[in-house]
């Protein structure tokens, strides 16, 4: 940083660490404790590349781009970390207290852990913000170091050339002279939007004049124009680590900030007021790179939109029948239950000596649904973000034969149809579920609470045999594959209609609200 | 990397991305990059380990 550089002042969002009380110190230490630990392996993983280049005698002659972070640090712990992201990101955020018990599985494949947004915040220094904030830097700068002993003689030379993860592709082309190609396989290509960063390695162009002049930026509405040195920038609107949907739904009409970079590295002096011709310069430059980029229309909303109706092999239906084992659909391919009554129908063969094994599961340890047979017994469970398992159990095993289980839920809530109203309010609510063996109900439970939006991210749904995590540790690990013989599983699924009466209500909460118009 | 088919395509391409997550990043390493490393064949790697995403996983050592 050049001398003179002002540190971005905190979020008030973000609390004193004075403030904080001892367990939530001693918590929030741990987060980063960890986090420091997962960076330190990382980097030890990436000597060993370096060293297993050194070792074929071509180190002097590679070129070795080492870009390190997750855009900027990341919030989607939320103010108090999280053992679970997959909780936090739907706006599950658990007390300190409750947070204590995962203290020494930290880290662990137990856990599915973030720290909390005082540090992410404090790994942003000196900029503003952090991760999924794109109009500050706090959520986009990026040190990166390029070693190429053979040409770069420069050795620890500092370059503050702008420049984008973009321009490494044709900094790569430049210095192996191969150009770009126009057509691959007939196909033409798009334009090479990078630039190359090669004539940096020379020291005499340390100061020379950034061949990048123009970048935009935009993500989840927030936004941003870089350009010549002037960076206007979209006033943070949405917190980072506020995933509810429920922003201002009009990016487009968010304030401008604006700086002056090449004396105010941090966006610390917005000097829109100053400079109002520059604003409007910038702004049409911002609307023509957003339109030429496909940025437009800008949305606000964040996880509500992953859950929209979009083409797969899912949309629209609402009966999936499966015959014997079919692992690994991906989440945007499953049959979509959450927020919705459904039906699980399984057709079973259960041979001499009884079956065990996973009927159909979704998601895992950390979020997900498991339909399953317990030393012949039938159970169904739901874990709810790794912090409670519910279970539906039969008392009896089931006997050699032919046998039909049923599990029935009927929810409470409007449904998914309320996000179309600028309102989560359809998400996560109660419903109760009935477990049925050859028709007779064997175990009935209400939920208070359903899981919103997202299932595990990185689980799927299976058929008669589970992949990644086990829903329930304490009853089976994986791939606990199904032992009878699976006839037929339907899956049949009654998503909740609004009445004209819920639409009234809803538009007329909304108008109430004009950010979520 | 789980395809060890599309591995080996890449591999004979001189052409190597791993993704690597958390603590596989050891075992992957030890699968791929290191042993295609050899003195006269050109190498590209893109080496994307977990880090610094979320989850923050590391062995305890």
């Amino acid at each position: 940083m050049p001398e003179g550089t002002t540190l971005a002042p905190k979020p008030a969002a973000i609390p004193d660490w004075d403030s904080l009380s001892a367990d939530e110190k001693r918590l929030f230490a741990h987060q980063v404790e960890v986090f420091a630990a997962y960076v330190e392996m990382t980097d030890h993983e990436i000597g060993r590349v370096v060293e297993a280049v050194e070792a074929t005698g071509q180190l002097d002659n590679t070129l070795i781009f080492l870009v390190y972070g997750d855009n900027g640090t990341s919030a989607e712990g939320g103010p108090t970390g999280t053992p679970n992201e997959v909780a936090s990101v739907q706006g599950v955020h658990l007390p300190v207290e409750a947070q204590m018990k995962y203290y020494d599985a930290w880290g662990s494949e137990k856990t599915y852990p973030h720290m909390s947004i005082g540090w992410t915040w404090a790994f942003d220094t000196p900029f503003k913000w952090t991760k999924m904030v794109s109009s500050h830097f706090g959520g986009t700068k990026q040190g990166m170091a390029i070693a190429w002993p053979k040409v770069i003689t420069d050795k620890g030379g500092i370059r503050h050339q702008f420049h984008h993860v973009i321009d490494i592709v044709p900094t790569i082309l430049e210095v192996v002279g191969i150009p770009m190609p126009e057509l691959i396989d007939g196909i033409k290509q798009s334009p090479m939007d990078g630039v190359s960063m090669a004539y940096t390695f020379d020291e005499k162009n340390a100061d020379a004049p950034s061949t990048r002049t123009t970048q935009y930026f935009e993500m989840i509405g927030d936004h941003a124009i870089y350009h010549d040195g002037w960076i206007l920038s979209s006033k943070v609107v949405r917190l980072p680590w506020d995933n509810s949907g429920t922003a201002d739904k009009h990016p487009e009409n968010w304030p401008w900030e604006l700086y002056d970079l090449s004396a105010d590295w941090t966006q610390y002096n917005d000097v829109s007021a100053q400079y109002p011709d520059k604003v409007k310069e910038l702004e049409k430059l911002f609307w023509k790179e957003a339109e030429r980029n496909q940025v437009l229309p800008m949305d606000s909303t964040t996880f509500t939109r992953s859950i929209l109706p979009r083409p797969n092999l899912s949309a629209g239906r609402t009966v999936f029948t499966y015959s014997g084992e079919v692992t690994g659909t991906p989440n945007g391919n499953a049959p979509n239950i959450l927020a919705s009554s459904y039906n699980i129908k399984a057709e079973v063969e259960i041979p001499e000596g009884g079956a065990e094994g996973i009927l159909v599961t979704h998601g895992g340890r950390f979020t997900g649904y498991g339909f399953y047979l317990l030393e012949a017994k039938p159970v169904y469970t739901w874990n709810l973000m790794g912090l409670k398992l519910v279970k539906w159990e039969g008392q009896d095993a089931l006997t050699p034969g032919k046998h039909t289980l049923e599990f029935d839920f009927k929810y409470d809530g409007l449904g998914a149809e309320t996000l179309k109203y600028g309102s989560p309010s359809g998400l996560g609510r109660s419903g109760t579920g009935y477990l049925t063996v050859d028709g007779e109900v064997v175990a009935t439970q209400t939920m208070e609470q359903t899981v919103p939006m997202l299932m595990q991210w990185c689980e799927s749904f299976d058929v008669g045999a589970d992949t990644g995590s086990p829903v329930a540790d304490e009853d089976y690990q994986p791939p606990f594959r199904f032992t009878g013989k699976l006839d037929k599983l339907t899956l049949t699924i009654d998503r909740p209609k609004l009445s004209e009466e819920d639409i009234q209500k809803l538009q007329a909460a909304m108008h109430a609200n004009p950010a979520a118009d | 990397m789980k395809n060890d088919d599309s591995l080996t395509t890449i591999m004979a391409l001189g052409l190597l991305m791993v993704v690597a997550t958390e603590a596989r990043a050891a075992d992957d390493l030890d699968r791929t990059v290191l042993p295609i490393a050899e003195p006269d064949r050109p190498l590209f790697v893109y080496f994307a380990p977990g880090a610094t995403h979320a989850p923050h996983h590391v062995p305890k050592n």
